[in-house]
């Protein structure tokens, strides 16, 4: 294991003794992701040229196998090697959020729980999950695209400058694990008893000297345009609902056309009448949103603000297939626009 | 002149085709270009103001050449996989 994940690991693992057991009481997942150089004296030297990962899970392993849900994914499009000249997505969620990401595009997940048949027990009989009992919660990311240098402390931990040059992220979260007895009533085993984990979501699209979206043959300017979603609760599994995460998460799973081609193309195909015709509206609107306008909805969206945006909400609009699917992406035009889709 | 291009299966006959083909320009702008690549078919559409209904366009198979229609002007022809066989296919769009 390379030193960025011994760190990681340090670090998810010595904030997570701070709030419960790890892998009985509480759930522990984190990645970390590099594209480009990096140099790393501490906490064990490292270099690094190209691209590592490093991902990880501790959770409580129930009955029967049953584990609490949880989903990661990224993509790097890289047209050379030239670090910044890359596509990048990384998806990172748990609980009602990860279900939600793995439901095809206009679906609503299940409840995200598994079913035993009782309150798990350690070796001496004692409860180990417990429900009405508020416990912290941390879920965090960092991310660096570009050119970073840490000031080294000679006389410190750090004699030497950490040096980055590229793509690099690191998203943990410690999530209390709760149950609720009567939790599985229509559990088809007969499990009564449902585990949880709280949801949450981060996602991060980046793309730069590219149009958004084009992949490797559209260097069409020098733009830089990066987004953002960070949630949890009920607004992390809405995110996971809006079509430009979900395509995000399918990209990286090889289930787009991008992925499987390298064109970034999008499947359409005939939708409902009613529908169509409200989605000729939200892109009416939209084509009329200014530049200030248009950024918003794409940063309520999850898509990289800048030029290619539009075109990006467009897509968005294009990729729904149900009205179910519309009804969040009609929420958010109206927020910015005023106007009903 | 910004366009985008999307994919729509290859196996679609030519009505749903075209169904799709009016359904994005709803979306994105006038269609500018259209052909088959592996098992779909691809559409090039320019960001714009889209075609009304009544001038949405409309996809004939042809061998040869395509052929002229009155009342209508020539948009884009291409190999097209129309059931999944390649065919000419011509996209008309209605004269104002």
């Amino acid at each position: 294991m390379s030193a960025h994940g011994a760190r990681s690991i340090i670090l998810v693992s010595g904030m997570a003794v701070l709030s419960g057991c790890v892998g009985v009481d509480t759930a522990v997942m984190f990645t970390t992701d590099n594209l480009g150089v990096n140099i790393s004296p501490t906490p064990t030297p490292t270099a690094e040229i190209g691209f590592s990962r490093q991902e990880g899970v501790i959770a409580p392993a129930l009955e029967n196998g049953a584990v609490i849900p949880g989903a990661a994914s990224v993509y790097h499009s890289v047209p050379t090697f030239l670090p910044l000249a890359t596509e990048s997505g990384a998806v990172f969620a748990g609980g009602q959020a990860a279900a939600q990401l793995l439901t095809e595009p206009g679906g609503t997940a299940g409840d995200a729980k598994a079913c035993i048949s009782r309150a798990p027990t350690d070796s001496s009989g004692h409860p180990v999950i417990t429900s009405g009992k508020a416990r912290p919660m941390f879920f965090g990311t960092t991310t660096s695209i570009g050119f970073r240098i840490s000031i080294p402390n000679p006389s410190g931990d750090v004699p030497f400058p950490n040096v980055h040059l590229g793509y690099k992220r690191n998203e943990a979260a410690i999530a209390p694990v709760s149950g609720k007895p009567d939790g599985c009533a229509d559990d088809a085993a007969g499990n009564k008893y449902a585990v949880y984990v709280p949801s949450f979501l981060a996602v991060i699209r980046n793309t730069a000297g590219q149009q958004p979206g084009a992949g490797v043959q559209g260097n069409v300017n020098g733009s830089f345009n990066v987004g953002q979603v960070f949630a949890t609760g009920i607004a992390a599994t809405e995110a996971a609902r809006l079509p430009a995460i979900g395509e995000s998460f399918r990209i990286a799973a090889g289930q787009t056309a991008q992925g499987a081609t390298g064109t970034n193309l999008q499947v359409v195909t005939v939708v409902p009448k009613q529908l169509n015709d409200r989605q000729r509206r939200a892109a009416e609107v939209v084509k009329a949103l200014d530049q200030a306008k248009t950024d918003r909805l794409a940063a309520l969206l999850g898509i990289p603000q800048g030029p290619g945006a539009q075109i990006e909400i467009l897509k968005a609009i294009a990729a729904v297939t149900t009205t179910t699917q519309f009804e969040p992406l009609a929420a958010r035009i109206k927020a910015v626009s005023g106007e009903d889709v | 002149m910004a366009t985008v291009r999307e994919m729509t299966p290859g196996s679609q006959d030519l009505a749903t085709f075209q169904t799709v083909v009016q359904q994005q320009e709803a979306i994105f702008g006038p269609l500018q270009g259209i052909g088959g690549e592996g098992m779909n078919n691809i559409m090039t559409f320019v960001i714009g103001p889209s075609p009304d209904a009544a001038r949405a366009t409309i996809l004939v198979t042809y061998t040869g050449h395509p052929p002229a229609k009155d009342g209508f002007q020539l948009v884009a022809i291409g190999t097209c996989l129309v059931s999944g066989a390649p065919v000419q296919v011509a996209a008309y769009r209605p004269t104002p």
